[in-house]
């Protein structure tokens, strides 16, 4: 009964930053199995509401004594990340292999945070993805083209903020988590029609919301950051497509108009959690 | 200082104490109005730490569980005093007054 409550209260601790875990975790189980009754079996939830909050406010201590620097170069490769692997995910549903190979690679740099990999891939990937706009640019038959600038973007986006990165003098940004695979996995699924595309949407905007939430809660800009630079190249597509395609539907207004005003609340909330960050240091 | 800060450091008064000691104690100290949870406590024993006024002691193993102990730093007495000081004056200025209120007759 015990192994199971501990268990339970030690995934309730993944909310803590990883260095903060490794040296509390086993005093914090003790002290929450001691407060529990015999035969409890599910955390309680005062004890629950405490951890997730306090894992938020442990975060949000740690951010703020980072260097802004840091928080800036973390924020924009969590969100070259996230265009990244939802690339791969479309790409694994092509039938070109050496395209997957190269988009797979980008992905693997910049999650493990090899910036000059992940710019020269990203780059090899945006330049492909735009030959069908530039004649003068020779590329093997076996990479894919886009016909339009704006669903470029997406391969762009990337490439240009890896070159911010690689720019000598900015620290490498850390290596993360492999569990972030799971996002281009997930978009294998056999799940295609309209439903599931406004699943999809719906999904995506509940998920941001959620990050600018937990950045609010945690005072750390870092996931707002990410998520504005993620959600620029559809923006970007969709600004394109208004002009030359005229006005979209309904549900693809609302969608569009949900990103954008996302985009400006998470860049408002990454600048103003900043502006709190450096008041509160000061004496 | 917030409650749970000001019932932690008068917890660690009589000598260190581990976390759920500190919970227990805390409890008992305030007639059981702060009921501390853990995440609660070890945000406020990290934040008491970085201000120099409580300290890990020493940690044991018991009954298989571990127990990192925390005392007071001579700064933390200090803090808690000055802290204690400051609620009596604040509790004085309400109770004098309400005090020469009941003995001063009400104009009707």
């Amino acid at each position: 009964m015990s192994g199971r409550l501990r268990r339970r209260y030690e995934r309730l601790l993944f909310t803590y930053p990883p260095a903060y875990r490794r040296a509390h975790r086993d005093e914090m189980l003790s002290t929450l199995l001691e407060a529990a009754r015999p035969d409890q079996r599910f955390p309680a939830p005062r004890e629950t509401a405490s951890l997730l909050l306090g894992g938020l406010r442990t975060r949000a201590r740690q951010a703020a004594r980072q260097s802004p620097g840091r928080l800036w170069t973390d924020g924009l490769q969590l969100g070259v990340l996230l265009i990244v692997l939802v690339n791969l995910g479309h790409a694994l549903r092509m039938l070109f292999p050496l395209w997957i190979a190269l988009v797979a690679l980008a992905a693997l740099a910049v999650l493990r945070g090899w910036t000059r990999t992940a710019l020269i891939a990203a780059t090899l990937t945006a330049l492909a993805a735009a030959r069908p706009l530039l004649p003068q640019v020779s590329l093997p038959w076996w990479l894919p083209g886009y016909g339009d600038w704006s669903a470029v973007a997406r391969y762009a986006v990337p490439a240009v903020v890896l070159a911010v990165l690689a720019w000598p003098g900015v620290g490498r940004p850390p290596a993360r988590s492999w569990w972030w695979l799971l996002l281009p996995a997930a978009a294998t699924l056999p799940l295609a029609g309209d439903t599931w595309a406004l699943a999809q949407a719906g999904l995506e905007i509940a998920l941001l919301l959620g990050v600018l939430v937990v950045a609010v809660a945690a005072l750390d800009p870092r996931p707002a950051v990410g998520a504005a630079v993620y959600l620029a190249p559809g923006l970007l597509y969709a600004a394109e497509e208004s002009i030359t395609a005229g006005a979209p539907g309904t549900l693809a207004s609302g969608y569009r108009a949900l990103s954008a005003a996302l985009l400006v609340a998470l860049a408002a909330a990454a600048w103003r959690i900043r502006r709190l960050q450096l008041t509160r240091r000061q004496p | 200082m917030s409650a749970p800060s000001y019932f932690i450091l008068a917890a660690l008064l009589d000598g260190p104490l581990h976390g759920y000691g500190i919970i227990k104690q805390a409890a008992t100290l305030s007639e059981g109005r702060v009921r501390l949870a853990a995440g609660t406590l070890y945000g406020a024993l990290d934040r008491l730490a970085e201000e120099g006024l409580v300290l890990a002691d020493r940690q044991e193993r018991v009954a298989g569980r571990t127990r990192r102990y925390y005392r007071l730093t001579d700064h933390g007495v200090q803090a808690l005093h000055r802290e204690a000081a400051r609620m009596d004056q604040a509790a004085g200025v309400v109770t004098r007054r309400l005090g020469s209120a009941a003995t001063t007759p009400r104009p009707a």
